[in-house]
């Protein structure tokens, strides 16, 4: 794995060779295209009251659950 | 019926004037897959229930002599990364074994509104990593095509499944080739559609600015039918564009005659096979002949687009990837004391080993003290990479170049070298990182009769130019 790690970082060094001062950083495709997300709010969705996944559904999908919260070993050592 | 002359139109016409019934298909192609694919492995599971039921309910449709709509009765598969609402979801995963998802991916709810039957969920990389298939923590798949190659990767079991006639068409998905590089390997057309043309509503995230789904089909016209079903704005993704669909399909009448193509000189560098040359150089000369202007463009930052991808897609990872913790979904590792014993001992169980070094990876490229040398140069870098396109794309309408630097090589032969790896998607990463479409087009095949596979890449949310260009290719493979 450490084998594998440096390889892979010494392959990413490369781009040290480029000068990328004053250059913008790039997160989303939609910022060099004037925005997927309009910045009017116009392509956001209507801020309504929706149902959503049925929550019985989505708990039984947990390794263990009471029906309400999902359960986890203890947190907090004493 | 020949299962391998079947495509979406035919299949729609033979239930339309009743030659075939989506039942009577439904089971050829189960009987098909519970024989043959024992050996190719495309299968993760099988969802016999549901894709029955809408196999009747297409033919309640049929028998009334209503309007059947454009997928009626098509045999589909989903690759593994993309949740279907009753059967498993694993991402090739341990660590999501056992995960049945209580609702549908949004690009899975279009395909069966459209009439699709989903046949069930392919094999895959885990979470999408890999570029050969072999880090699917259920088993290798077989390359149809050459027993003893790889299928290639991501979405192997999706292009597997096509090439051998498991399924009429499937859904991949491509976060730095994924779909398109297996396309090549196994012979059969890819798409990877503009960043927001299609909703990622119920993908396993893997790289999140990255990751696209699209269809894996026999032609083209089947990719620009599967797309403009699973295409559109959905609120359920808020990075899935509002821009209308187009009519794909229609717009494959429009001549070619006159479109600029633009061959990338970078892409045909040292380490590019010669077959492969030799077969693009063909699909140029045929393009010229069919009225299309050639000329060489560059793309200067090329070489940066592999550094670049795995900054970006290892840092998006180790984010995404922190929600398997074993406490709401699938393996939880047992006989630990404190919560932190439990997702430590989950994830060491759970995560294969690919998964584990893009983990460590994205976590050290976002660490306090080297966040702005690798991923914020890495961002930076990605503008680059992106206005390449941008300018060459003020001259030309698309680009054609390689998939792959090779065909589909050997089972093993790259298993010990990520790097090596990686470099296999050398080709494919810039179009990703920058967010355009791309597809790969079966263009030939090597003197041992590997499957050889061009890649035309097209304009943000210009599908439909990239497709003719795309059905001149193969129109003018047909008549080569």
């Amino acid at each position: 794995m450490q084998r594998d790690l440096n390889a892979i970082l010494e392959h990413i060094a490369q781009l040290n060779e480029l000068n990328t001062a004053g250059v913008p950083a790039m997160a989303q495709v939609g910022e060099m295209l004037g925005g997927v997300v309009d910045s009017t709010g116009n392509s956001l969705r209507e801020d309504a009251v929706r149902p959503s996944l049925d929550r019985a559904a989505v708990m039984a999908c947990a390794p263990e659950s009471d029906g309400r919260f999902f359960k986890v070993p203890k947190v907090i050592e004493r | 019926m020949k299962l391998e002359s079947l495509t979406i139109d035919r299949t729609q016409a033979a239930m339309a004037s009743g030659e075939m019934t989506a039942t009577a298909l439904a089971e050829l192609y189960y009987a098909r897959i519970e024989s043959q694919d024992v050996q190719i492995n495309s299968f993760l599971a099988l969802s016999r229930e549901r894709a029955m039921a809408q196999a009747a309910k297409i033919d309640g449709i049929a028998a009334k002599g209503e309007a059947l709509p454009a997928l009626a009765g098509v045999p589909v598969g989903i690759k593994d990364v993309l949740v279907m609402q009753g059967a498993p979801a694993t991402a090739a995963s341990l660590i999501l074994k056992g995960y049945i998802p209580p609702y549908d991916a949004t690009a899975v709810t279009k395909l069966e509104a459209a009439g699709a039957i989903l046949l069930g969920k392919m094999n895959c990389d885990e979470f999408a990593m890999g570029s050969s298939n072999e880090n699917s923590a259920y088993g290798l798949v077989l390359n149809p095509r050459a027993l003893d190659r790889v299928p290639g990767g991501s979405s192997g079991g999706s292009a597997a499944a096509v090439a051998a006639d498991f399924a009429v068409a499937t859904l991949g998905t491509d976060t730095g080739g994924s779909i398109r590089q297996p396309a090549a390997f196994c012979g059969v057309v890819g798409v990877l559609p503009t960043y927001g043309r299609v909703s990622r509503y119920g993908l396993i995230a893997f790289a999140s600015s990255l990751d696209r789904v699209g269809p894996l089909t026999k032609n083209v016209k089947d990719a620009a039918t599967m797309l403009q079903v699973i295409a559109g704005k959905d609120v359920m993704d808020a990075t899935s564009s509002d821009r209308p669909v187009e009519d794909y399909v229609a717009r494959l009448a429009e001549p070619v005659e006159g479109l600029r193509i633009g061959v990338p000189e970078e892409y045909f560098g040292e380490g590019l096979d010669e077959e492969i040359r030799a077969a693009i150089d063909g699909v140029l000369d045929g393009l010229k002949m069919v009225g299309c202007v050639v000329k060489p463009v560059k793309l200067p930052h090329t070489k940066y687009a592999i550094p670049t991808y795995y900054v970006i897609a290892t840092a998006e990872a180790s984010a995404n990837l922190s929600r398997f913790d074993g406490v709401r979904f699938g393996l939880r590792a047992e006989e630990a004391k404190t919560l932190s014993e439990m997702y430590r001992k989950t994830r060491d169980a759970g995560f294969g080993a690919e998964a584990k070094r893009r983990i460590l990876l994205g976590t050290y490229a976002l660490s306090a003290g080297y966040y702005d040398a690798y991923y914020r140069k890495a961002q930076q870098v990605r503008t680059l990479l992106t206005r390449d396109f941008l300018a060459a794309f003020a001259e030309v309408d698309v680009l054609v170049a390689p998939v792959t630097p090779t065909p589909a090589f050997k089972l093993g032969e790259k298993t010990d070298d990520p790097v090596k790896m990686y470099l296999e998607d050398i080709y494919s990463v810039a179009a990703s990182l920058a967010g355009i479409c791309g597809v790969s087009v079966p263009c030939g095949s090597t003197k041992d009769g590997l499957p050889i596979g061009v890649q035309v890449m097209g304009k943000h949310f210009d599908e439909a130019t990239m497709l003719r260009v795309a059905q001149a290719v193969e129109t003018g493979q047909r008549s080569a």
